[in-house]
Parts: structure tokens; C-alpha cells; sequence
């Protein structure tokens, strides 16, 4: 071609076209997700439309709009300052927990009780301790124990005792005890504890993203394992559960959250006990 | 099991109905494109990041889309908004860079078959003179030529009058010009 040894600027309209068509293809682009049991941009957003409660109808536009979005705008500076943390958390100490993500959002509330892909949920009549909060079927503790496939940990003070209604959403179970001497109540009324136990497996990387300033987040350990303790500000979760599907822990929060890792096992343990008391109750779990 | 994919026009319909699922399906099909798009605009903002409140917002503002309109350029200039609301927070600029791989193949000798087929250190002369332009001449040509969008598909998405792309477009590539002979040292072409 006789213009190919022109200088490029040089070149004919449609040369230049066809020379910023192949540059376009050889550009690096970021990927929009989905490889290696990493979830795609698509399900994400479909995951945080679920727990927002987003509506596609002009009165959940304005809701959206209206209350969504400006809380947000107002944390942007602080968020951005708390990512800053959680970079230099991270790379101080090797990126904690790293079969999950985290989320930090501003949830109105009352939040949906359950993704759209959860089956089984609710039951029709009298509703058990934590029904509403999206934490699924309720069932026998035995029985709880069997679909999750591993040996739960219970707090062994005899003051708190067995749960007084056990979850089981997917292979996730989620323990409620009802608010009481030593419990005090949560957000959700007459509920003082619950933990959610489920096998989780090591994602190569945490994605943590977050949408709100509300949320302080602390890195702990919980006998000698990772964990973090989460206050201030609603979050939601994705794990890759042993299966290798990611999946979305969209349930409603009651609580401030000690959540960490052991083995192939991660826990969740919410209430109103401030944040040592909760280390001291996980480490207790036997 | 459907036989074949259900077109988008059921999709958005379902997805204007409350089908969060629905949703999730129809804007997989765009986010490859959605993702590039931000790129293009905001080459130092996080693309992914931005997509994703994108596709959030356009399942809010679904009930104002018009189902016989179409889909993708609707969504694109709202994932366009949110990247270059990014842009904004943006801090120092390295601009749109070649694949790695690319890299990896320092002067090939061979030359290439296809005429179209540019030369690696062309290639990179043509990248430097991409970046040094204004955003606006990048978002015009990176929606024209890298994202291969039609005329009418950038115009909404880059939220301009449709008989402006032609001529915005020109004009870009006449600056692309000059960046290019400024850092060849010579004049530019007609």
C-alpha cells in the first residue's frame, strides 16, 4: 500500500479509520467479570437491585433517586478515605478473608427477605423468631445441621443456650436466639443473636467496594483466625460456596457484624454485644 | 429449556415488570460493551465500578425506557454518565494503554498479511496521540472506531445532537492529526 509508508498523519481518512480500528482492538480493556467463579458485572448489579429494593416504576425511580443516591454522594469523601484504609489494610496484612466480598450500601429499610433465586422461603402461618429477615426456611437444628453438611458451632454458655429457631437458606444456616438477659435486643425486635455459619471457599482475591461512609470496619482476630468487625452501616456479602457458585448473602442485618473465617467455615455473628464481647462470645463457639 | 434466546424487547418488558432475572439477562448482553464504553471515557476510573451503579440505575429509570426503542444505546449513555462522573474524582491520567500481550512482541519482524495490520510502534505513536487529546475528541473517536458504534448509537450515547457526530468527529481527527505531526515533527496533512 502506497500510504502505509506515510507518516500517520498523513494518511487518508479512511486509512487512519482502518488504523484506529485494529488500534481499537488491541487496546486493554478492563473485563465486566464471570471468569473463574468470580461474578459478572450483570449479577452484581442484579444482587444489589435485590437488596435495595429497587422497583423499575416511577415511584421507585423517585425512591431510588431520591434516597439512594444522595446519602451516598454525601459519603463519597469519607467512603473514599475508608477505602484508603481498607488498601492499606489490606496490603499490611494480606488481604484478610479472602473467600469474600464485601459490600458496604445504604439499604432502606425494610429490606427484601430474600434474592429472587432463593426457594422455599417463607412459611404461611405463625411466624418463628426472625421470620422477615430473609434468612430462609426455618427448621429442626438436627435437620439444619444435615443440609448444611458440617458440624455447627453453638455458643456453649448455658445461659444462652441452644437457638430458638435455625435457618436454612440454600447450604447457609442462620441460628436466632431471642433477645434476653445477656442478649440485649438487635434491630429487629426480640431477636438478640444470630449467627450464620456456612462453608465458604478461598476466592483469590477480596473485592471490597463501598458505598456508604456509615460503615466502620475494624480488622480483628477470633482465635487466631481473620476476621473483621463491621459496625455502622448496613453490608451485604458474596462467597463462593464449595460448589465454586458465588453467592449473594443478601439477608436483612440486625446488628453490628463479627464475621471471620475458619478452615473451609465462615461465620457471621450479629447483635448488640460491641465489638469484644462478640470476639470473646466467637471464640467461646464449640 | 428455550429453544433460542428470548429477544430483548420480552426481556426488557419481563425486566419493566419487576423480572430482576430478566434484567440480569438482558444487560449481560451489553457488558462487554458497557464495560469498554466506560473505559473509553474514563480510561482512569474503575469501568467495572461504574457499570455496575450504571446497570443499577437503568433498572430504576426502566419504566421511562420505551420498549420499541433501542436497548443498548439507552443503557450506554447512562453507564457514559456514570463513567464520566467518575472521570471527575479521577486523579492523575495514564490514559488508554495497549494489551500486554502486544507488549510482549517488541518489533516482530515478520510482517504482517493484513495491510490493515499496523506496525506495534505505530500502533503506540497512535495511542500517545489518542491520549493527548480532550476527552471529548477520545470519547468521539473511541465510540466511532474502538467501540464500533453506528452514528445515531454514539449520539445517544454520548448524549449529542445526531448531525453533531459527524462533524465532532472530524474535527477530532483533525486534532488527532496534529498530535500525531507534532510528535513526528512535521506538518499535518491537508
Amino acid at each position: 500500500m502506497a500510504e502505509s509508508r506515510q507518516p500517520l498523519h498523513a494518511i487518508s481518512d479512511e486509512t487512519l479509520g482502518g488504523a484506529l480500528r485494529d488500534l481499537g482492538s488491541s487496546l486493554a480493556f478492563p473485563s465486566a467479570g464471570g471468569e473463574a467463579g468470580r461474578q459478572d458485572v450483570a449479577a452484581i448489579a442484579r444482587a444489589r437491585i435485590v437488596a435495595l429494593d429497587i422497583r423499575p416504576s416511577r415511584a421507585g425511580t423517585r425512591r431510588w433517586f431520591g434516597l439512594g443516591l444522595r446519602p451516598i454522594r454525601r459519603g463519597l469523601v469519607l467512603a473514599v478515605a475508608a477505602l484508603l484504609v481498607l488498601a492499606a489494610i489490606a496490603a499490611a496484612i494480606g488481604l484478610g478473608l479472602p473467600g469474600l466480598r464485601i459490600i458496604f450500601g445504604d439499604l432502606p429499610s425494610p429490606r427484601p427477605v430474600a434474592s429472587p433465586t432463593a426457594s422455599g422461603s417463607a412459611s404461611a402461618s405463625p411466624s418463628p423468631l426472625g421470620s422477615g429477615l430473609g434468612l430462609g426456611t426455618a427448621l429442626p437444628l438436627a435437620d439444619a445441621e444435615a443440609r448444611a453438611g458440617f458440624d455447627l458451632v453453638l455458643p456453649p454458655d448455658p445461659a444462652i443456650g441452644p437457638p430458638d429457631v435455625a435457618y436454612v437458606l440454600g447450604r447457609r444456616v442462620n441460628l436466632i436466639w431471642a433477645s434476653g438477659p445477656g442478649l440485649p435486643d438487635t434491630e429487629a425486635a426480640g431477636v438478640g443473636l444470630l449467627i450464620s455459619e456456612f462453608e465458604g471457599h478461598v476466592d483469590p482475591g477480596i473485592y471490597t467496594k463501598i458505598l456508604d461512609s456509615g460503615a466502620k470496619l475494624t480488622r480483628v482476630t477470633v482465635d487466631g483466625s481473620p476476621g473483621y468487625w463491621i459496625s455502622g452501616a448496613q453490608h451485604f456479602f458474596y462467597y463462593i460456596d464449595p460448589d465454586g457458585q458465588s453467592v449473594e448473602d443478601t439477608h436483612r442485618q440486625v446488628g453490628d457484624t463479627l464475621i471471620w473465617t475458619t478452615g473451609d467455615v465462615t461465620y457471621r455473628l450479629e447483635s448488640s454485644l460491641g465489638m469484644d464481647a462478640a470476639i470473646s462470645l466467637a471464640e467461646s463457639l464449640r | 429449556m428455550e429453544g433460542r434466546p428470548l429477544e430483548d424487547v420480552e426481556l426488557i418488558e419481563r425486566a419493566q415488570s419487576g423480572e430482576v432475572m430478566a434484567y440480569e439477562e438482558l444487560v449481560r448482553r451489553y457488558q462487554d460493551v458497557a464495560v469498554r464504553t466506560a473505559h473509553v471515557i474514563s480510561p482512569d476510573g474503575d469501568a467495572e465500578d461504574a457499570v455496575q451503579e450504571a446497570f443499577v440505575k437503568a433498572y430504576a429509570a426502566l419504566s421511562r425506557f420505551r420498549v420499541e426503542a433501542p436497548f443498548r444505546p439507552w443503557l450506554l449513555r447512562i453507564v457514559a454518565n456514570e463513567a464520566r462522573n467518575r472521570r471527575r474524582s479521577a486523579g492523575r491520567r495514564a490514559g488508554l494503554a495497549l494489551r500486554a500481550a502486544e507488549d510482549r512482541r517488541p518489533g516482530d519482524a515478520a510482517p504482517s498479511p493484513e495491510s490493515a495490520v499496523l506496525a506495534d510502534e505505530t500502533r503506540r505513536a497512535l495511542l500517545a496521540a489518542i491520549n493527548g487529546l480532550r476527552d471529548e475528541d477520545r470519547e468521539i473517536i473511541g465510540a466511532r472506531y474502538f467501540l464500533d458504534l453506528s452514528e445515531a448509537e454514539a449520539a445517544e450515547t454520548l448524549g449529542l445532537p445526531r448531525g453533531t457526530v459527524k462533524s465532532r468527529l472530524s474535527r477530532a481527527l483533525v486534532r488527532l492529526r496534529e498530535q500525531l505531526a507534532a510528535a513526528n515533527g512535521g506538518p499535518t496533512r491537508g
